[in-house]
């Protein structure tokens, strides 16, 4: 878009763009070069300190240089759309996401660290309320589970809850590995690894809510192509009981027929 | 537009996530002791849930509530984002909360830089700040007050700070959180005379004033960082706020390096007695 840009804007394009780039040449008129090097200071500061914060074990592992550069770099080429403050590190993984080349000597796995980083974030902060499940399961077949409300799952290729200054893996699994988050009841986070059948039974709960737990099972008999899914339904009730317990699963509703 | 600012009396203290735990204990212990009323940053706490949302409650439910935001880029370049105004209502509404201020600044070109930008003192600003300013009025449905900012530099201008701030109080009809510290740091960092700036702000337009502390990084450039305690001249400024414009409520600010709960109650006081004195004064 080429709009004619009014004396205040291009005042204020020319500070930031200054402010953005430390290698910029132009010194906006009427500020003193050594007051730009403080707001220069001051804005990258804030921005790296915010980072290493929500990514404290990025900050851990990574060289200094390299994590000023990746920092620098995406202040100078993201536009940021987040006005709220709790939710501006989701911007640096977009940023991670989105850009074209890696910063020379970066991990592999920098992205699916920072995802992992922020999904405790996230979690945390997440508005959705608990809600009224009743905690019995022993019908849970004919009845409606419910997963954490704030529970999210990811698939990685690289053990990324295990990695710190000790344990920097080099190779990616030979098989992903599957991690939920969710906030227990009482505000706490819960981490927990899931192996394939149940991280499959869980994405599949996440995308069909309102669902009973038979139905559930059949769908991940269909898609594990399980030829017999009487045989499946017949674990699963323990199945269930052992989400429940490592609170990935919060109860159950009453399924209502009508 | 009428002013539905209910007027707090006092010395307030400013909600930070760090200061709940024990801000909680002196709630049980002394609660004699406790602010007259506290400001929340709407940008830090809006669309949360499980324990902010809590908190958030708990708080606003016990204590008059001010709020100061931080993104509405209300001098930015960029359109106003009318969808993050529409959240901020719906939380100011939530909680109850019916006084907002934000800076008299932008933090945006393009995309958030999550910091305050100095505006140009010229009239083109003026007309563009104030006319953003009425805009969030009429989508907030409320008054609200600017705050005037610390600056280090300022793109080229052709008026004062002064003259700047009291165009956009008069152009865009609005109120003004009077922060004491910045007209010392900005005094301090632009040469200029902090009680001629502080006599010249129009009384009948003062919501409530800002005291912190600040860094003297070098002999002539103070750092703003809501960092450090309140220092002398700007306890003495504030003296000076009050000789001129009478008690003001004023809300004490630290982002940085939080010191022990007491520390602050500690200088809520000296606020407290300062009030008490300009009122006896007075009487």
């Amino acid at each position: 878009m080429t709009q004619h840009k009014s004396r205040l804007a291009q005042q204020q394009y020319e500070f930031t763009s200054a402010l953005r780039d430390p290698d910029c040449a132009t010194t906006p008129a009427g500020v003193p070069q050594e007051r730009l090097e403080v707001y220069r200071e001051l804005f990258f500061n804030n921005v790296r300190g915010i980072l290493e914060s929500a990514f404290p074990v990025i900050h851990e592992i990574l060289p200094s240089e390299l994590s000023e550069s990746l920092a620098r770099r995406f202040f100078r080429e993201h536009s940021s759309h987040t006005p709220e403050f709790p939710r501006f590190p989701r911007e640096f993984l977009l940023w991670l996401e989105q850009r074209e080349t890696p910063e020379a000597g970066e991990p592999p796995f920098l992205y699916q660290l920072a995802l992992w980083e922020w999904t405790e974030l996230d979690v945390l902060l997440d508005p959705v309320t608990e809600p009224q499940a009743s905690d019995a399961m022993d019908d849970v077949l004919a009845q409606l589970p419910l997963l954490a409300p704030t529970l999210q799952l990811h698939a990685f290729d690289y053990p990324v809850h295990k990695i710190s200054a000790d344990f920097i893996p080099e190779e990616p699994l030979d098989a992903q590995v599957y991690l939920a988050a969710f906030r227990t009841p009482d505000e706490g986070i819960e981490f927990i690894e899931l192996n394939q059948a149940s991280a499959a039974l869980v994405q599949i709960m996440l995308e069909n809510p309102g669902k009973t737990g038979e139905e559930y099972l059949r769908a991940l008999a269909e898609l594990m192509g399980h030829a017999d899914a009487e045989q499946l339904l017949g674990f699963g009730r323990e199945f269930f009981n052992d989400l429940y317990q490592q609170g990935v699963l919060v109860g159950t509703l009453a399924h209502n027929q009508e | 537009m009428t002013s539905d600012t209910e007027k707090v009396t006092g010395a307030g203290l400013g909600l930070r996530r760090g200061l709940l735990e024990e801000w909680h204990e002196l709630e049980e212990k002394q609660p004699e002791l406790l602010p007259d009323f506290i400001e929340v940053t709407p940008d830090n706490w809006m669309g949360l849930g499980g324990r902010y949302a809590r908190e958030m409650r708990h708080f606003t439910d016990r204590y008059p509530t001010l709020s100061h935001g931080l993104s509405l880029s209300l001098g930015g370049p960029d359109p106003l984002d009318t969808n993050f105004i529409d959240r901020l209502g719906r939380f100011l509404d939530e909680y109850n909360i019916a006084t907002f201020s934000e800076h008299l600044s932008y933090c945006t070109d393009g995309g958030h830089l999550y910091d305050l930008l100095p505006l140009p003192f010229t009239g083109e600003a003026v007309e563009h700040v104030s006319s953003r300013i009425r805009a969030v009025q009429k989508q907030l449905g409320r008054r609200i007050a600017i705050e005037n900012v610390s600056f280090y530099a300022a793109p080229e201008g052709e008026m004062s700070e002064i003259d700047f701030l009291i165009a956009v109080l008069s152009e865009a009809d609005c109120d003004l959180l009077l922060d004491v510290n910045n007209v010392y740091v900005n005094s301090h960092n632009h040469a200029y005379d902090a009680h001629d700036f502080i006599s010249a702000v129009p009384t009948e337009r003062i919501s409530w004033l800002h005291m912190a502390g600040h860094l003297r990084e070098a002999p002539d450039l103070i750092i703003d960082t809501h960092g450090d305690k309140v220092v002398d001249p700007v306890w003495d400024l504030l003296q000076f706020t009050y000789s001129c414009h009478g008690v003001q409520p004023t809300l004490l600010e630290r982002d940085f390096n939080l010191p022990p709960m007491h520390e602050l109650i500690d200088e809520l006081a000296i606020i407290r007695q300062y009030q008490q004195g300009v009122s006896s004064d007075a009487a």
